[in-house]
């Protein structure tokens, strides 16, 4: 009787506070929805405001600014942030006059300081966006504290390179500072593209300072320096044989990623001794180098890799080899690379459906890889 | 619709579509903002009218603009309106694609909004 009473009393509470419980979330969810609705409509308001008040000259719009309250600023502040990142020409023109109206330059210089870092980096992006001046020494005051901060400051230095001296290099030692902390994919992409140009500060900055940073940094750095077009034709990449050597695997197979781009350099070319890379233990070096040589192209490049289908026992390694085959010579028969069967169908394959055309597999035979 | 040139805008950014309801209703242009290319398949199919010109994003939830350019591609009277496509992507291959789709021209962000009308002037 008395176990009954006590079960009772307990489905009695856990009813309570499922349906309490329940309450709360629906209310939460119908409050949210109604906060999303009145946001909504503020923009809108504001956003119609904007579109009859941008055309206009700004004395004729400063009794506007000034009547805005706080909620509707903040509105027109993201607004004109996104109107700044989507337009181009007199138009864009038009959004940065307001922003200086706004003083939203010199509200995001003083945020440089601010304590939360998200405040920081919200300045530095809105900076990038402004015309409103700012000085190098400035962003190197305030901004090197942290790599996220160091990045977009660096990114800021891309955006506005014409205002600056020696953009590129800055923007390139700021993004590696002192080569302890790995970028970000928007470092990363940032660094790319201060260095596709005539100027490869990059590689500079690696010739002198490589040996003091971290393994990770310097596979970025070759990761970079593979995948940008147009580096400096005559920098010196002396610093990237002695990597070949390194113990770390990754680390030697993204040095050989890194001699992609110099292929039309015949002293590169000489130098680099591909068969004792091809003789690597590491699988994932010889893979990288059978991408080398499919970049490279050439009559070793097909020699090479003819060699390596036959006789790869990797078999990631190997599907390199037969796609970087494959690049070089479309109509390989099958039967000139038995030992690499199934790699040699499976780059068929990715080929059949990238171009949406039906696969038409070899005839069986009695050996198959 | 009216008699006005109409357009059809289909773009997931609010604030964007919006920003171009604006100018195109400023040139005179009759304006239909469609948020994504589900929705734009969907009213190009049951509304009997046609725009005379659609300016299409191509990275947008559900149905793409590639998506949109295919399914229009596979409809002949849909495939007469001209596209143009605005984007913030530059990549040559996904340029190259969206042609072989049958945009008939794009413009990249950041974008000026008087060239992109004159655009869409021009390929009327």
């Amino acid at each position: 009787m008395e176990s009954t009473i006590l079960l009772a009393w307990i489905g009695a509470i856990l009813f309570i506070f499922l349906t309490a419980l329940s309450l709360v979330t629906v209310g939460l969810s119908w409050w949210t929805r109604r906060q999303e609705r009145l946001e909504e409509q503020d923009r809108q308001h504001v956003r119609d405001e904007l579109f009859e008040q941008i055309d206009r000259e700004p004395q004729a719009r400063e009794s506007w600014i000034a009547g805005l309250s706080d909620r509707e600023r903040a509105v027109l502040t993201s607004l004109v942030e996104h109107y700044l990142r989507l337009l181009s020409g007199q138009e864009r023109a038009r959004y940065q006059e307001l922003a200086a109206e706004l003083a939203l330059g010199a509200r995001a210089e003083a945020d440089l300081t601010a304590d939360p870092l998200g405040d920081r980096l919200q300045a530095i992006a809105m900076l990038s966006l402004l015309d409103h001046p700012i000085s190098h020494d400035r962003l190197e005051e305030t901004c090197v504290r942290s790599q996220e901060t160091r990045e977009a400051a660096a990114r800021l230095l891309l955006e506005r390179r014409e205002e600056f001296e020696q953009p590129a290099a800055r923007a390139t030692r700021l993004l590696l500072w002192e080569g302890t902390e790995p970028l970000s994919v928007y470092g990363l992409e940032t660094l790319s593209r201060l260095n596709a140009g005539e100027e490869s500060p990059l590689l500079d900055l690696a010739a002198e300072h490589v040996s003091k940073w971290n393994t990770a940094v310097v596979s970025q750095v070759c990761l970079v320096i593979e995948h940008t077009e147009q580096l400096d034709p005559g920098a010196s990449i002396d610093w990237l044989f002695p990597l070949l050597e390194h113990s770390d695997p990754e680390l030697r197979a993204a040095a050989v990623g890194a001699f992609t781009p110099f292929g039309w350099r015949e002293d590169i070319r000489n130098r680099l001794d591909v068969r004792s890379l091809l003789a690597d233990p590491a699988p994932v070096v010889r893979k990288a180098t059978y991408a080398l040589l499919t970049e490279w192209g050439g009559s070793l490049g097909h020699e090479l890799l003819l060699r390596a289908v036959r006789t790869e026992p990797n078999d990631r390694a190997r599907l390199a080899a037969m796609r970087g085959l494959h690049s070089i010579e479309p109509n390989v028969p099958v039967s000139a690379v038995e030992a690499s069967r199934s790699a040699w169908i499976w780059i068929h394959a990715e080929q059949a459906i990238l171009e949406g055309d039906a696969l038409e597999l070899p005839e069986p035979t009695g050996s198959v890889a | 619709m009216s008699e006005a040139l109409s357009v059809l805008l289909v773009d997931d950014d609010d604030d964007l579509r919006e920003l171009l309801r604006f100018h195109f209703e400023r040139k005179g242009y009759d304006v239909r903002a469609l948020a994504d290319g589900r929705e734009a398949l969907e009213f190009l199919r049951t509304d009997n009218v046609r725009p005379d010109v659609i300016v299409l994003d191509l990275l947008m939830p559900d149905i793409d603009g590639r998506e949109f350019l295919r399914h229009r591609r596979e409809t002949p009277e849909l495939e007469r309106i001209p596209v143009i496509v605005l984007t913030g992507l530059e990549d040559e291959d996904i340029l190259e694609e969206v042609f072989e789709l049958g945009a008939d021209d794009y413009v990249t962000k950041p974008f000026s909004p008087k060239a992109l009308l004159t655009r869409v002037a021009h390929v009327e």
